[in-house]
């Protein structure tokens, strides 16, 4: 799967998730601060959703560190290697 | 390090009609506090040499929680520990692989005592408080 791809289905699952006044669209540099919605709870949902769709699992270190999208598409594609 | 059960927190819509049915349990409501930081209105209820409830009731604008809400319903959704030293407990759960929601703040609720919460997917969601 490749970054494109893997953003597409991000913005899926974001916007089901976060349901945010405005449609989210994701690129590599957005973050929480960008998103009003994406707080430290909806982060915790954000990622059981994502693990789910994509049949992966992280780890706390690797949920903790994520500084933007990028970063978590980072780790995904380590992961769907 | 880690001291006792201090409350179980519950998720609820309406603060009084579940304080109400606790009541009947014997249990005592304090004053209703709103947590701005946290974006909750929080009552505890008290009852003599038992844990403590704390009812939960999100603003209206914090759709996470209401989220939580809306998938769980009136639940009990976390427990609180107390501990010595909350930034012991934050290092060491997180190196146990526990993922923190964020870093130990002050807490309305608590007079000021720091709390954090952590979750992981085989217990859900954890809070400790500062005994000072």
């Amino acid at each position: 799967m490749e970054r494109k791809e893997i953003l597409e289905k991000l913005d899926v699952i974001f916007n089901d998730v976060l349901d945010p006044e405005k449609e989210v669209h994701l690129n590599e540099r957005s973050c929480a601060d960008d998103i009003e919605e994406w707080d430290s709870l909806s982060h915790i949902q954000l990622v059981v959703a994502i693990e789910k769709a994509f049949k992966i699992k992280f780890t706390s270190r690797e949920i903790m560190k994520w500084r933007n999208v990028g970063e978590m598409v980072d780790t995904m594609l380590e992961k769907l290697k | 390090m880690l001291g006792h059960l201090d409350h179980i927190g519950y998720i609820v819509e309406d603060i009084d009609a579940t304080a109400y049915k606790f009541q009947l349990l014997g249990y005592v409501k304090e004053e209703t506090i709103d947590d701005t930081i946290q974006k909750c209105h929080i009552c505890f209820l008290r009852r003599e040499n038992d844990i403590s409830i704390e009812l939960v009731k999100p603003f209206d604008d914090n759709k996470s929680m209401k989220r939580l809400q809306k998938k769980v319903g009136v639940a009990p959704y976390h427990i609180c520990y107390v501990c010595n030293d909350i930034d012991v407990i934050y290092r060491k759960m997180t190196d146990e692989g526990w993922t923190a929601l964020f870093k130990p703040v002050s807490a309305i609720a608590f007079e000021g005592r720091k709390i954090c919460y952590f979750w992981c997917e085989e217990i859900g969601f954890i809070e400790f408080v500062n005994k000072k």
